[in-house]
């Protein structure tokens, strides 16, 4: 099944990483800060990502690309590989990866001009996209785990780019810490696999779990232990917490990272691990995105800062790509995956190119009415939305209906209502925010009256990304048919419970999309209507602003305290933590070093009365010592150069004696 | 020749600083010249450990040395392997980045230099030796410079922290001896024996032939006895490593001990406790070994979480930085207890790498401390807008210490959990799992660290700091440069080490 890997492959990522070296060495010297150089090596990893795709769709189906060599090689004779793998998730992942790189940078290079690091900025976003093309390539799980905590670090160093501002460096730590909580579980899952499969390698992993010889148990725990790493990365409950912080970045850096590519890699995690989920992994999995999906929904409602709004957006569409997985229908998550990281980059953008026009004011009081003054963001901004909100013909609206299918037909009926709910709050909290934004009055004049519409190195990428939402250009029964058609997803797709898998499983041509019940596709068309014929409803009048109450004061305040949740880690978690070190720190002093002193003492006694033995090394070290110190204050001479001759003396008697004490000894006894 | 050279170059230097008359500026070049010539000659001879078999060991020189009667014959008996060729590899590597930082020294200059390149002759004698009783001369030789070192040119405790190092490592050198006067006696009166006594060769070669292990000929007695004897051992070692309880003493060496002192003592002195455990105290009492290896192991688990929660309470940024190194050799322990291929892997490869990146960290905390006159974590900030140079390598320092993958100390974590979960005695699989919450750990002291030290509005009073100069950075690139190769590339250094690996394995876990 496998076929050679075509010789340009592997360039996707060097390509981007000499860029990313040239510029961080020779920056200072280039024109530009060296901008065009890494914006230009991702545009040329683009082209050939798409390459890249076109020739893996030439193969047969089931066929995937696939070449590696020896990285390293243990003692006992185990293998580690560098090896790269192309099938439809690697194909699909890597053209959103560069695609809205590219564009992320070129919006940048507007966006972060006259910032004092500017340089800095642009080596980090190529290190990103190294890091999460060796993620996205891989063929083993190790340099998975490598590229994934790579981006880790880039993220860390992004989101704390202005961390002049304590604020951001707070906000960056917590990204770190709270990922690699849950990279603990990724590590327990990659200990399981590891341990019963002696490889890394995807092919050996799922053959291993194929023919699983241990318990189900331990199956279970592997997948659930893999996916908990995606629960932090991807911001899932109960580790959401640090997506909405990270916004402290730079607005291009939420965009590419914390929505478009590095959030989505726990997705991509979830549906290349696939084959191993046993159902029970599936369905924790499935509860975690329904429960994410709306309890984030929820929150995103009473936000007023743009940036959260589409922050907590960002998280509950997570969820529900993670619902997809969960449902048996990885090809459906991957493909919201798809959607979402093109209108969420979108959405991301325009909300940079307000911040940009209101120099750096993000609160939804300060705007109003910016539809005349910034035309095309408008434009660009209203698309995107339509597509989140999923309007019919967009393509949020084919995906999104496509998790909910699947939910429903893995019998899921809470999962596929909490999904349901969630799909109107989300219609309904973006049309609050656009209509906050850019229709009614300006609510500060001032901001208003400075405003002007963007360089066009920002309004290209959102035009870009803005028709990419367009629905009709995907072709959703390809996507699903192709690209998860190796033996692998097959047999697992075999053993789940879906409408579709069957077809998937088997080779055969798949149901047409017109052919779900009526009473779901009606559902599906006008769950996005309604939801935004409420939002104007509430909004239009003008009687309602940013701050206004629109749920029962329970749910309010659940909302705008985010779920308790910071509450509890900041109050009780942390503080444990920190509880815990400060009372091992007085127990390291007063008790373990405390015995150790009263031992000191005492064998300093014995040593003054015991023989020469003692009296030379202990005692005499003592009395040497103390004659330094009293003399430590004099200045350098050669009297003191005299001194230390006496130390040395003292030095190779001391060891003189020990030597001739052992002979001694050896030759006694 | 090549490796009685090593060992014994820097004691040529140290007798060339003794016997000049030059000044401060002098004794410092000649300092230097010395420690770069055994640099040179420590590359040398790790380059002749590659591609040896199983059990093998080159530059072997076998000279009797003090020849008492036949069963009394102590010899000069050195040779190398790649554990010990890849530690003495790392010991000249460190001595060139110490012997650079030692340049600002001013005080006693020649004493301090003296003292200096007595200390890696004892380091490097102890790698090398293969005769017990060698060893156990060069394990002594080793602790009076360094005795000193701490006692002169040390901070304001400086006295309290000399003693204490010297009577805890004497306290375990003891111990050290006693074992090997049990196994020497033991073995001289054993007619199946036919080797030498004190060589460690011979004596490991038995124990795998010697029915009830080297101390069967003494019966039941020698069944009781050989625990004892083992733990003693473990002890003499695990105090330089040092395993909790015995662990004490380092962080206040390190406090009071000038900046290079504190990148030997962590970099070298502790690994000598690691090697003398796969050298002479794992290959002689493989059966103890298996049955002892559950503790080991929960020793590694203590010293991994204990180590980290203990440093997360730290104000003082060398507190902190020690006591991360009682976590991270707690790695070492984990990936020996496991008698598992990737979790020998792991522990040589956290020996090697913990070297380079603590180096690189006390470093760090020098330059700090140099410009600062303290090292309160809270007294700084936002030193990376005044000092980026510094700022990028501190930090990279740090990311590696946790264990950032693409930096070296990324490999001996991952493969000490990989083989440790694999680990062959009950209850494997719980420590491994519960020594994972050591990474949540190390990444909040590290980046509470990076957040105190470098980000945040630039403190007032480090307003006059300059960013490091280039002697200073010349002193970090010595390590800068592993860290990052061997942290893309492990091959090379898995590769010297593998006879060595399985040539343990072979012997504790049959």
């Amino acid at each position: 099944m496998e076929q050679a890997l075509p010789a340009y492959v592997p360039w996707i990522i060097f390509l981007p990483a000499i860029a990313g070296l040239i510029q961080q060495f020779m920056g200072k010297k280039l024109p530009r800060q060296g901008d065009i150089l890494v914006i230009g090596a991702m545009a040329g990893s683009l082209a050939l990502s798409v390459a890249m795709l076109f020739g893996w769709m030439a193969l047969e189906p089931g066929q995937f690309f696939h070449a590696k060599m020896t990285w390293f090689t243990l003692p006992n004779g185990t293998e580690f590989y560098l090896g790269i793998m192309v099938d439809g998730l690697t194909a699909a992942l890597s053209i959103v990866v560069t695609l809205v790189a590219t564009l992320v940078f070129l919006f940048s290079s507007a966006y972060m001009k006259g910032d004092a690091n500017y340089e800095r900025f642009f080596f980090w976003l190529s290190f990103f996209g190294v890091a999460m093309l060796i993620l996205t390539l891989a063929d083993n799980l190790l340099m998975l785990f490598i590229g994934w905590e790579l981006v880790g670090l880039c993220s860390y160093k992004l989101i704390g780019f202005w961390s002049q501002d304590l604020a951001n460096a707070e906000a960056a730590k917590k990204a770190f810490i709270t990922t690699r909580i849950g990279d603990v579980g990724m590590m327990v899952g990659i200990l399981i696999l590891y341990n019963v499969t002696g490889s890394l390698q995807f092919d050996a992993i799922y053959a291993a779990a194929a023919n699983w010889e241990g318990s189900t148990g331990l199956l279970t725990m592997a997948g659930i232990g893999i996916f908990l790493g995606a629960v932090g990365k991807s911001a899932q409950f109960p580790l959401q917490v640090w997506l909405p912080d990270a916004m402290a970045g730079p607005t291009p850096v939420s965009a590419l990272i914390h929505a478009a590519t590095m959030v989505a890699a726990g997705v991509y995690l979830a549906a290349r691990m696939f084959p191993i989920f046993t159902p029970d992994a599936l369905g924790y999995i499935a509860a975690t995105g329904a429960v994410t999906a709306f309890g984030a929904a929820i929150i995103a409602v009473v936000q007023t800062d743009i940036k959260k709004v589409l922050a907590y957006s960002t998280i509950s569409q997570l969820g529900y790509m993670m619902i997809g997985v969960g449902c048996g229908a990885p090809w459906a998550g991957m493909f919201h995956l798809v959607t979402h990281a093109f209108f969420k980059a979108c959405l991301f953008l325009g909300s940079g190119s307000v911040i940009y026009a209101m120099h750096h004011a993000q609160d939804l009081k300060d705007m109003g009415g910016l539809r005349k003054k910034m035309p095309i963001t408008f434009a660009t901004f209203l698309v995107a939305t339509f597509a989140l909100a999923g309007l019919p013909f967009m393509s949020g609206f084919y995906s999104k209906d496509a998790i909910l299918y699947a939910a429903l037909g893995d019998h899921s009926y809470w999962i596929f209502g909490f999904g349901f709910a969630a799909a109107f709050l989300t219609a309904f909290y973006m049309t609050r925010m656009v209509w906050l934004c850019f229709f009614g009055e300006p609510r500060n004049q001032e901001k208003y009256d400075h405003a002007k519409e963007s360089p066009w190195q920002m309004t290209l990428p959102l035009v870009v990304l803005a028709v990419l939402s367009i629905g009709v250009i995907y072709n959703q029964t390809h996507f699903a048919d192709t690209f998860f058609r190796t033996p692998a997803y097959q047999e697992q797709f075999a053993k789940t419970d879906s409408n579709e898998n069957a077809y998937w499983a088997a080779d055969a041509e798949p149901p047409a999309h017109h052919d779900h019940e009526t009473w779901f596709t009606m559902l599906a068309w006008t769950l996005g209507p309604a939801g935004i014929g409420l939002g104007l409803l509430l909004y239009a009048r003008g009687k309602r602003n940013e701050k206004s109450r629109v749920m029962p004061q329970a749910m309010q305040s659940y909302a705008e305290n985010l779920a308790y949740m910071d509450d509890l880690y900041l109050g009780a978690v942390v503080p444990g933590f920190d509880r815990t070190a400060e009372s091992a720190r007085w127990t390291d002093e007063n008790i373990v070093d405390g015995l150790v002193n009263v031992t000191g003492r005492g064998g300093l006694l014995v040593g003054d009365i015991s023989g020469d033995f003692d009296q030379v090394v202990v005692d005499g070290a003592v009395t040497l010592s103390a004659d330094v110190a009293q003399g430590a204050g004099a200045v350098v001479s050669t009297a003191q150069t005299g001194r230390i001759r006496n130390y040395l003396a003292g030095a190779i008697g001391a060891t003189a004696v020990v030597i001739v004490g052992v002979i001694f000894a050896l030759w006694i006894l | 020749m090549l490796l009685t050279f090593t060992i014994f170059a820097p004691l040529v230097g140290m007798i060339a600083v003794l016997l000049s008359k030059g000044d401060a500026k002098q004794i410092r070049g000649i300092g230097m010249t010395f420690t770069l010539i055994t640099a040179v000659l420590c590359t040398l001879v790790a380059a002749q450990c590659f591609g040896l078999g199983q059990d093998e060991y080159t530059l072997v020189k076998d000279y009797s040395w003090i020849h008492v009667s036949s069963d009394l014959d102590i010899r000069y008996h050195i040779g190398v392997d790649g554990l010990s060729g890849m530690l003495i590899f790392l010991t000249g590597l460190l001595a060139v980045c110490a012997g650079i930082a030692s340049l600002r020294i001013d005080q006693n200059v020649k004493g301090y230099w003296a003292m200096f390149l007595l200390l890696h002759v004892g380091v490097l004698g102890t790698f090398a030796s293969l005769d017990m009783f060698l060893f156990y001369v060069f394990w002594e030789i080793m602790l009076l410079p360094m005795y000193f070192l701490i006692g002169i040119w040390g901070g304001p405790r400086r006295m309290y922290a000399a003693i204490k190092f010297f009577l805890y490592t004497l306290a375990g050198s003891i111990l050290l001896l006693a074992g090997i006067l049990v196994v020497y006696f033991t073995l001289t009166s054993d007619g199946n024996f036919t080797g030498n006594a004190l060589s460690i060769v011979d004596i490991t070669n038995y124990a795998k032939t010697a029915p009830g292990g080297i101390l069967g000929s003494l019966g039941a007695m020698g069944a009781t006895l050989a625990p004892w004897i083992f733990a003693g051992m473990f002890i003499a070692f695990a105090v330089k490593v040092p395993v909790f309880p015995f662990h004490t003493w380092l962080p206040d060496a390190h406090v009071e001990a000038p900046t290079p002192i504190s990148v030997i003592l962590a970099g070298i002195l502790l690994k000598l406790g690691a090697y003398g455990m796969l050298r002479i105290n794992f290959p002689f009492f493989p059966g103890v070994f298996e049955n002892a290896a559950f503790w080991i192991g929960l020793l590694g688990l203590i010293n991994i979480v204990y180590g980290a929660f203990v440093a997360m309470a730290q104000t003082d940024f060398k507190k902190m930085i020690a006591y991360s190194s009682v976590s991270h050799m707690g790695f070492v322990l984990l990936g020996f207890a496991a008698m598992t291929s990737e979790g020998m892997t792991g522990a040589i490869m956290q020996i090697f790498n913990h070297g380079t990146i603590s180096g690189l960290l006390f470093l760090m905390v020098g330059v700090v401390y140099e410009r600062a006159h303290h090292r309160d974590l809270n007294r700084f900030g936002g030193l990376m807008w005044k000092m980026p140079v510094f700022g990028t390598i501190a930090s990279m320092a740090m990311f590696a210490s946790l264990g950032l993958p693409s930096l070296s100390g990324f490999w001996g974590e991952m493969f000490t959990f990989l083989g440790s979960y694999k680990g062959g005695y009950d209850g494997a699989k719980v420590i491994t799992l519960l020594a994972l919450i050591g990474l949540v750990l190390t990444a909040v002291y590290y980046l509470r660290a990076i957040q105190k030290v470098l980000l945040g509005k630039l403190n007032p009073a480090c307003e006059n700091f300059a960013d490091i100069s280039k002697t200073e950075l010349w002193s970090m690139l010595p390590l800068i440069v592993p860290t990052i190769v061997f942290g893309v590339w492990p091959g090379p250094l898995i590769d010297i080490f593998a006879p060595f690996v399985n040539g343990i394995l072979a012997q504790i876990a049959p």
